[in-house]
């Protein structure tokens, strides 16, 4: 699915001292499965995530992703990529607070309005939301369950590739264990991955793949 | 509703939201403004519209003796195209909105020739029975004056200068919608001024041709058809334009700022929103397009609010304050409403051209999320 040669991000390219986010990173990921990219605090992973994701431009190398070349896609079809191939779970939730739970989670579906929330409450309700709490603000849920809704709304148009960054950061143990069990029932038919710092999380993944100041240390494939 | 819409936004942010309604509702005040100042032009406008059929001709200083004058009228009395009345001039006065008192003339005509004038302009009712001494008051102008139908002034006033005619005068109204009023007098009296226009049965057209081949002929004498007195009338109240349209520029920048500094609490604050729909990939298009349709809502909620206001002031103001003098403020003039348009856009052009600029630079690199 993706084909990854030789990505190099590099942060202040106007200064003296260049930073190196990524430094020559060169991966190909499948398409389908559950891979963990772990790493400490600025060792590259979510910059990795960036680029992979069109949010970021490389300062080198390519992406190439289902055959499409990044360099040669315009915005427009980079802002399609997004809509249509992939979906997000940033390191904050980013609930939008004035949209109900409900309304946050079907915000970007393409589905029509009624099968929308269908959908959504499925999908909420998969994420242990109850029904009474689908339609409050975000402000009355708590840390996590807020974390567990920005994985809804990851989830609403089921896309290709789920890029999740710390999903479980403001999850308590059995809500992370409960999140990353469907992240894993997911990635059956489809591709996750999730960056991280904590591998406990990464116990079902099917490869974790170890960054460190922007190279690759190690990449373990499981099963 | 689609969380997406621009409606979504309007109805779960009401109290945000209606900071900028209430503002752009103050848009009531250039428009009650520009009605209340374009009033006294219109007031006069409409005493003119009365006789705008009728031309007058009265001598000038050029006029030696009255020559020209005299030929004048020998001339269009036997012209059987024309209906012609002598007259004299009585003064009356009218209350502005501006508070200042505006004088005005009156034609002075015979009793037969206002029988005649009557037959014309169908002011009262032809079978009225009309007293040798009288005065033909518009009802609003008889407001003004505090008369009623069938009252009789004995003395002159201020207000009613009985310079031709004699006391006293019978008060007789008529549903006129100008301050307008005409004497009726007894007395002897040689005419200052010819009122003229055509016959029953004759054309417009044909008039406005005689007039001008005696405007030619007679030309130490002042005539004045509808189109000098309406030229002469906005030339006058050209000045009301210039001050009106400078406080809507001034206006248009105090709205522009003040609201745009209300726009900038609203949406800095949602640059996560943006930043969030960009990251999900929805066309960065669809996000300005959002976030226009927000502020033209607003705009559109801020105008009916400030329609409703208007309403309500004009209809206050003329109640309790202008009715009672004959006065009425109008719910609708075209320069009011034209300064209303454009104060709206210096409102929404910075607006929403401000706005697209900031999103644009906030959600150009989304890697914060």
């Amino acid at each position: 699915m993706f084909e990854i040669n030789n990505l190099t991000l590099i942060y202040d390219m106007d200064k003296e001292e260049k930073v190196y986010a990524i430094n020559n990173v060169s991966l190909t990921l499948p398409d389908t499965g559950l891979i963990g990219i772990i790493g400490p605090s600025g060792s590259g992973k979510s910059s990795l995530m960036y680029c992979l994701s069109t949010l970021k431009k490389p300062t080198d190398g390519e992406i190439i992703y289902n055959g499409k070349r990044y360099s040669s896609l315009s915005k427009k079809e980079m802002e399609s990529l997004r809509r249509e191939q992939f979906g997000f779970v940033f390191q904050r939730h980013f609930l939008i607070g004035y949209m109900s739970v409900l309304d946050n989670v079907i915000v970007s579906s393409k589905l029509p309005k009624d099968m929308a929330k269908q959908k959504g409450r499925e999908l909420l309700s998969s994420m242990r939301i109850k029904t009474t709490e689908m339609n409050k603000r975000p402000r009355h849920l708590s840390g996590g369950q807020r974390q567990r809704c920005a994985i809804a709304r990851a989830l609403i148009n089921e896309p290709a590739v789920i890029f999740a960054d710390e999903p479980t950061a403001s999850l308590d143990h059995e809500n992370a264990f409960h999140v990353m069990n469907q992240l894993k029932n997911y990635s059956k038919d489809h591709l996750v991955l999730v960056i991280t710092h904590d591998p406990s999380i990464l116990q079902e993944a099917d490869r974790i793949i170890e960054l460190w100041d922007g190279i690759i240390r190690s990449d373990e494939r499981r099963g | 509703m689609n969380p997406f819409s621009a409606r979504y936004f309007i109805k779960n942010n009401f109290s945000r939201v209606f900071m900028i309604v209430l503002m752009i509702s103050m848009l009531a005040l250039i428009y009650v403004g520009g009605l209340y100042l374009t009033n006294i032009c219109e007031e006069a406008l409409a005493i003119a519209n009365e006789t705008q059929d009728f031309v007058s001709v009265r001598t000038t200083i050029d006029d030696t003796d009255g020559e020209q004058l005299g030929a004048l009228a020998e001339e269009i009395s036997s012209d059987q195209s024309l209906e012609v009345f002598g007259v004299v001039q009585n003064y009356y006065r009218y209350k502005t909105m501006l508070g200042f008192r505006n004088g005005w003339m009156a034609y002075v005509f015979s009793r037969e020739d206002f029988i005649r004038f009557n037959e014309r302009m169908k002011l009262i009712p032809t079978d009225t029975e009309l007293p040798d001494n009288a005065v033909i008051l518009s009802e609003k102008e008889a407001k003004y004056l505090r008369m009623d139908n069938g009252e009789l002034i004995q003395e002159i006033s201020e207000d009613l200068d009985v310079y031709y005619g004699r006391l006293p005068l019978q008060v007789i109204t008529y549903p006129g919608k100008s301050f307008s009023a005409y004497f009726v007098t007894d007395e002897f009296f040689t005419p200052q001024y010819y009122l003229f226009t055509w016959k029953a049965g004759g054309r417009k057209d044909d008039f406005s041709r005689r007039i001008e081949q005696l405007r030619a002929r007679y030309n130490k004498l002042e005539f004045k058809t509808y189109d000098d007195i309406i030229k002469e009338l906005k030339d006058n109240f050209e000045i009301n334009n210039v001050i009106y349209y400078s406080i809507i520029a001034i206006m248009s920048i105090v709205f522009a700022i003040t609201t745009n500094a209300v726009f900038v609490g609203l949406y800095d604050r949602r640059k996560q929103e943006f930043a969030l729909y960009k990251g999900i990939g929805i066309d960065t298009k669809r996000i300005y397009r959002k976030m226009a349709a927000e502020i033209l809502y607003m705009n559109g909620m801020g105008l009916i609010l400030g329609v409703g206001i208007s309403l309500l002031a004009v209809t206050l103001l003329n109640e309790y304050i202008y009715h009672k003098d004959g006065m009425s403020m109008w719910y609708y003039h075209p320069t009011a409403f034209f300064a209303v348009v454009l104060c709206d856009l210096a409102i929404l052009i910075p607006g929403i051209g401000l706005r697209i600029r900031n999103i644009s630079r906030d959600i150009k690199d989304v890697s914060f999320l």
